[in-house]
């Protein structure tokens, strides 16, 4: 069924932040937190509330595992988040091309 | 939202995607190590060919590829470790290389020594896989030092078709210094011990 072309963009995807960490996801197999943090530029509180916020919508899973005796955390994107962002996408692109109409 | 923002969400999420796919799990001195390892294998058969030891020819290469098939196998272990992010290009490379690995090992040892081919064939058959290797590896990651080190390994390869087999030593050094130790020194250069392009973007 083809999607309205006013229907808005999905909220839990349109954050800038939430947008950046699930354009990083969707290309590797797994990022830590740190990686996140250095590439996207932000606090540790602010990509926490963002990752939370990501992991329950189901867009992506976390692995808690131990490097030594340092706990390390690796985030990946699930394949629902996958299909949500790749929606997300086709309706950006659907927005730009009735702009260029 | 207007058009103008989309075009530029869609140009963030490219920059993000395009930062991440570069993040290397290449490290330069992957490619350093195994350059001179096989330099002082060439030099000790050089030696060898010298001093008419020809016996032991075959043991001077088992045992410095030995010593690289060694580190090749316990330096990404000692890598993963550290790494911080798991990209698919860094999967595809080192599939890539162990492929080539084993290539090297069945055409360098398997082949000549079981007689199918003549050991003046080594060098060629060698240079032919390590140009597909760093080419490929310059494709995945968009390094166009790697492309031309793939580019200048073939272009050895077809130069031994004209060559006396007693230069293919001396070529062989000139192919591994600037197909192998250049662009890993340019690696370490470019990307440190971190080994990949960590830009911060604010937005």
């Amino acid at each position: 069924m083809p999607r309205q072309t006013n229907e808005p963009l999905d909220p839990m995807i349109h954050s800038p932040v939430r947008l950046a960490i699930l354009s990083i996801l969707i290309s590797v197999e797994s990022a830590d937190f740190k990686y996140l943090k250095e590439t996207i530029n932000v606090t540790d509180g602010n990509l926490s509330t963002h990752l939370t916020k990501l992991e329950g919508a189901g867009l992506i899973s976390v692995e808690k595992s131990f490097r030594g005796k340092k706990p390390h955390t690796t985030f990946s994107i699930t394949p629902e988040g996958r299909e949500r962002f790749a929606k997300y996408v086709r309706d950006l692109e659907k927005i730009i091309h009735l702009g260029e109409n | 939202m207007k058009s103008e923002q989309a075009v530029e969400d869609i140009q963030f999420i490219k920059e993000m995607i395009e930062k991440t796919k570069k993040s290397a799990v290449v490290y330069g001195d992957y490619f350093i190590t195994w350059g001179v390892l096989i330099i002082l294998a060439l030099l000790g058969n050089y030696v060898l060919v010298y001093l008419k030891r020809f016996q032991f020819i075959w043991a001077d290469w088992v045992i410095f590829m030995g010593i690289g098939t060694l580190y090749s196998i316990f330096y990404p272990i000692k890598k993963k470790s550290k790494m911080r992010v798991r990209t698919y290009a860094g999967k595809t490379l080192a599939n890539l290389w162990t492929a080539c690995g084993v290539a090297f090992i069945l055409m360098g040892f398997v082949f000549p020594l079981s007689g199918f081919y003549s050991y003046k064939l080594i060098p060629v058959l060698i240079s032919t896989i390590a140009g597909v290797g760093t080419f490929v590896t310059g494709s995945i990651y968009d390094w166009s030092i790697f492309k031309w080190s793939g580019l200048f390994w073939w272009m050895g390869a077809i130069v031994m078709i004209f060559l006396p087999s007693q230069y293919y030593g001396l070529l062989l050094i000139l192919l591994i210094g600037v197909g192998y130790l250049l662009p890993g020194i340019q690696l370490n250069r470019q990307y440190g011990e971190s080994g990949g392009s960590h830009a911060s973007t604010n937005k």
